[in-house]
């Protein structure tokens, strides 16, 4: 079950997958809603009986400084990033507290909520704020046999990260880092820029059943941004 | 825990060199793997010695011309209140554990960083990170496992090479049973 606020983007990853022998259904929903975050996941039990693994991917950038920042960057960044995270848990929950059911659940953070880079204060503890959400579900949900982690994200190829001097508008707003501070970072290096298929390898570890063992944890997957 | 690794790596294909202080359990482990000794071969190894970790290597090197992966694996524990311990214990605690990590790995870095390629992984504990009660040098050793993992990380990263560390809980294995 894809997920994404825009249609486009999960059509095709529903097309990929479909072409390469996999089953897919796409929902195109805003999971900073709670009855939007309910329909993605009944969409997903509706189409395939039950609920195995969720993957809170989906983030958002609204980046500024803390005086200048505004109610509404603060609200949608958190909103997006933290609460849609648990709203589609709670929602998971209808299906995942069930006895001999199970389950894994990855929820996305970030290098950023252990870095704290200026100028996205906002971001920076939406993704903290995921690090000790997963502890609790990790201790809450051990006994409904569901192992929770999640993984600390560095600099991945995304819609996010690209130039925002050319980037699309998502959700109401340009993406993008501005290419003076994207130059900079790229300049200072010293770590390795990941495409969502490098990303997506150790979460699928972790949704995996080798990581039978694993819960609770934050999995730094950075290319050496973090350390 | 090594037996369970290097089994499993044999599995996957992996050329592996079982290294142990007790060389009948490590030919036991090279027999338990299938495979003939091309394959696995097993070396009896302290590897809190310079001199045995640097001859193992180099009879490594010499059967299969590189080392991709080094687990470090080897590790003693002991349950007592620290202040009834004594220097000895911390010594060898930290000879096994600490010195023991760091030796193996010094063995293997220049192989790693001529390939440009290479994977280390380290065994640490949950001690290391949270400090337990009964175990302070062990918890000791493991957190120097830790720091030691994150600054070697920094530095050879630009060669190809990862280094990690595992934290494992409470593990059924002979240091946990003893």
């Amino acid at each position: 079950m894809v997920n994404d606020i825009d249609e486009a983007p999960a059509m095709e990853a529903v097309k990929e997958i479909r072409n390469s022998g996999g089953e897919a259904v796409a929902c195109v929903a805003d999971i900073s809603k709670s009855e939007e975050a309910r329909k993605i996941i009944d969409t997903a039990v509706e189409k395939f009986g039950r609920l195995d693994i969720l993957v809170n991917n989906a983030g958002i950038t609204r980046s500024a400084p803390v005086d200048t920042m505004t109610d509404e960057q603060w609200d949608t960044c958190v909103d997006v990033n933290l609460k849609g995270t648990f709203n589609c848990i709670r929602a998971a929950s209808r299906f995942m507290m069930k006895p001999e059911h199970g389950g894994r659940i990855i929820n996305i953070s970030s290098v950023d909520a252990l870095i704290g880079p200026a100028g996205q204060l906002n971001y920076n503890a939406a993704k903290a704020g995921i690090i000790a959400l997963t502890k609790t579900m990790a201790r809450e949900w051990a006994k409904y046999d569901v192992a929770c982690n999640a993984v600390a994200l560095g600099w991945v190829h995304t819609r996010m990260s690209g130039e925002m001097e050319s980037g699309e508008a998502v959700f109401g707003q340009t993406m993008g880092i501005p290419k003076k501070l994207r130059d900079k970072l790229l300049e200072r290096g010293g770590f390795k820029i990941m495409t969502p298929e490098d990303a997506a390898k150790p979460i699928l570890f972790l949704a995996s059943a080798d990581a039978a063992f694993i819960t609770g944890i934050l999995l730094n997957v950075s290319g050496g941004m973090h350390i | 825990m090594g037996r369970s690794i290097s089994l499993l790596f044999a599995k996957e294909g992996a050329g592996v060199a079982v290294l142990d202080l007790n060389e009948a359990a490590a030919k036991m482990v090279a027999k338990e793997s299938g495979k003939d000794t091309s394959h696995v071969t097993a070396v009896r190894v302290d590897v809190s010695s310079s001199k045995e970790v640097n001859a193992a290597v180099q009879a490594i090197l010499a059967r299969w011309g590189r080392i991709d992966i080094l687990v470090n694996c080897a590790a003693i524990h002991r349950d007592e209140r620290f202040v009834d311990g004594d220097e000895e214990m911390w010594d060898l605690l930290m000879a096994v554990n600490l010195k023991g990590t760091f030796l193996p790995t010094k063995a293997v870095l220049p192989a790693m960083i001529e390939q440009r390629y290479g994977r280390i992984i380290n065994f640490a504990s949950a001690s290391g990170k949270v400090g337990s009660a009964r175990e302070v040098v062990y918890s000791a050793t493991k957190g120097g496992v830790i720091a030691f993992t994150k600054a070697l990380a920094r530095e050879v990263a630009r060669y190809g090479i990862n280094i990690n560390v595992i934290c494992p809980g409470p593990i059924e294995t002979p240091m946990l049973l003893e």
